[in-house]
């Protein structure tokens, strides 16, 4: 935790960040940022939640 | 440096408590978005010299950024969009694993497709190649453009030049262009989406656009349904009105669902009151918000096995892993708030029991969660907050019917999962001790008159169908019989152990004996 009450994160935070300045930064907790969020998406199972299971797909 | 986000302990608080929250909401959007453009620079870096039928995906990037510096909110509106999400995630699973449903390529074109599509929005003069799937051209946040072309997969090119776009030799809008349509009520401002090839996070699927009377009665249905929210639950209103994006309406019935990736966006079948659609649109939400929140914090130990699917979650038949049942706990407690906050202007009876019985389910979630998963230092304290939360609702003043009917149906669904999913070890020892000294028989505790008659009911059906779920689980409610009210599944599966060696057995006599 950073302050009383408050949780850190590992997600970056891209406010004001032009796609023109992300397409070539290399700041590391951007950086670091990339390679957990990729980690978690390369691996993880379908993110579908559904009430039922379909017959009709 | 870029800083990192951070999320609040009350944040979490508003969240483990069923509790409304706008400022919740509004740092989730800004996570999301935060991921999505995260997703999006992995994209650019694992694409790199990628040849493909299109421009290099650099172009495309620099497409967007030039329309960023012209019109900000045209390319805000393509990045939040719940498909970009689900987009990324997806591209990024298949350049780990390529699943060869499709060319790769079409699945890069995507961000071609987000390029063209900020650029028409923002009144900006471009060419951009782009994927055409059965000769369809999609452009997110805009429509569907069909052009000419006889092969599954093919290229074609929008042009934008003075305010006038073509993809290929169509004319958008005119002929051959499907809008995407925007439903309103009140504050609430979302897109029906019956068009894009992915809308229902798999596909691609062709457009099943609704008829002009279909998309009337999607239009008073969501207006009687916003009608309710604004009136009786103003903070969930807000909370929707700043984060649902997309309904995608589906053939199937009473379906809904949404996507960990795609937030904004819910699939459903039409809902057939405006009391229900509340709910469905609580729920598929929460999960949305959820999803995002997942991604910043961990609630269940990531050094723990939480895919694996073996918890029983009571609003469903099959076994959950711990992601699910947390998940679905999460949506159920919300619209156990919603119930409960409903029953203070609507004293329907099955408004009451909607509430009890989530209540209940949820309550059960939570001590699964609590005792047999591997929670975090986080996923304790949301737990404990969200047990607190059902604890005060259980004081709720309700009519005892409700709650027996509650307890009863939820007890159902519980004895129904413990016969189909659990098995005893040993059931095979237990059926020869039955068949080598059967135990002599005993006079029955006399039951009250409604008992005596389901039991004899259930009894007959199990001679007739010894492996029909419903009926052990009704006898096991009808009985009281201790064995079979917390054990069912032995009961179950040693009785047919003694059938399988041609004996028998009275079920209500076999628990008795195993008790």
């Amino acid at each position: 935790m950073t302050l009383a009450g408050e949780v850190t994160t590992n997600v970056v935070d891209m406010t004001g960040l032009s796609l023109e300045r992300l397409r070539t930064s290399d700041d590391l907790v951007l950086a670091q940022s990339i390679k957990i969020i990729t980690g978690r998406a390369q691996c993880s199972q379908t993110g579908v939640l559904q009430n039922q299971v379909r017959e009709d797909i | 440096m870029l800083d990192t986000l951070r999320v609040t302990l009350d944040q979490l608080d508003a969240m483990a408590e069923g509790r409304s929250s706008l400022a919740v909401v509004e740092l989730l959007k800004k996570a999301n978005r935060s991921r999505q453009l995260v997703m999006l620079r992995a994209v650019l870096d694992r694409t790199r010299g990628t040849t493909t039928p299109l421009p290099p995906l650099d172009e495309a990037w620099s497409l967007l950024a030039a329309v960023q510096q012209r019109d900000e909110a045209a390319v805000e509106a393509v990045i939040t969009h719940p498909r970009t999400g689900w987009w990324t995630a997806t591209l990024l699973r298949l350049l780990n694993r390529d699943d060869g449903e499709q060319p790769l390529w079409t699945h890069l074109g995507y961000l071609h497709q987000m390029a063209a599509a900020a650029a028409i929005r923002a009144g900006h003069d471009f060419s951009m190649r782009v994927p055409v799937w059965r000769g369809t051209v999609m452009l997110p946040t805009l429509g569907v453009a069909t052009v000419p072309s006889e092969v599954e997969w093919d290229v074609a090119e929008v042009h934008g030049s003075g305010g006038h776009v073509t993809v290929g030799d169509t004319q958008i809008p005119g002929p051959g262009w499907l809008a995407l349509r925007t439903l309103r009520a009140g504050d609430l401002e979302v897109c029906l989406d019956d068009i894009d090839p992915y809308r229902e996070f798999y596909g691609p699927m062709p457009p099943r656009r609704l008829s002009d009377d279909e998309v009337a009665t999607w239009s008073e249905s969501l207006h009687h349904t916003w009608q309710l929210l604004s009136d009786h639950h103003p903070e969930t209103a807000a909370e929707l009105a700043s984060g649902l994006t997309t309904l995608v309406p589906c053939t199937a019935e009473q379906y809904s669902a949404s996507h960990n990736d795609a937030f904004g966006s819910v699939v459903l079948s039409l809902p057939p009151d405006a009391t229900t659609f509340a709910e469905v649109l609580v729920h598929e939400f929460q999960h949305n918000k959820f999803g995002v929140l997942l991604s910043l914090v961990d609630l269940l130990d990531p050094k723990a096995d939480n895919e694996t699917p073996r918890l029983y979650a009571p609003w469903r038949d099959d076994p959950r892993p711990p992601t699910g049942l947390l998940h679905g706990m999460v949506s159920f407690l919300d619209v156990a708030a919603f119930y409960h906050n409903q029953s203070i202007v609507d004293d329907r009876s099955i408004i009451q029991f909607k509430f009890e019985y989530h209540r209940r389910q949820t309550s059960q979630a939570v001590e699964t969660l609590l005792n047999e998963t591997t929670l975090s230092e986080l996923g304790q304290r949301f737990l404990s907050k969200a047990r607190d939360q059902l604890l005060r609702w259980a004081t709720v003043p309700l009519p005892d019917p409700i709650r027996e009917a509650a307890q009863r149906a939820s007890d159902d669904h519980r004895l129904s999962w413990r016969i189909r999913h659990l098995r005893p070890r040993d059931a095979d020892v237990i059926a020869d001790a039955w068949l080598n000294k059967p135990p002599k028989p005993v006079v029955e505790p006399k039951m009250r008159e409604e008992s005596e008659a389901a039991v004899k009911l259930y009894r007959q059906e199990i001679l007739e169908r010894p492996e029909s779920v419903a009926a052990w689980a009704g006898l096991a409610l009808a009985s009281e019989d201790k064995t079979l009210q917390t054990r069912p599944e032995l009961v179950f599966t040693v009785y047919q152990e003694i059938r399988s060696r041609g004996g028998a057995a009275d079920p209500l006599r076999l628990a008795e004996w195993l008790s």
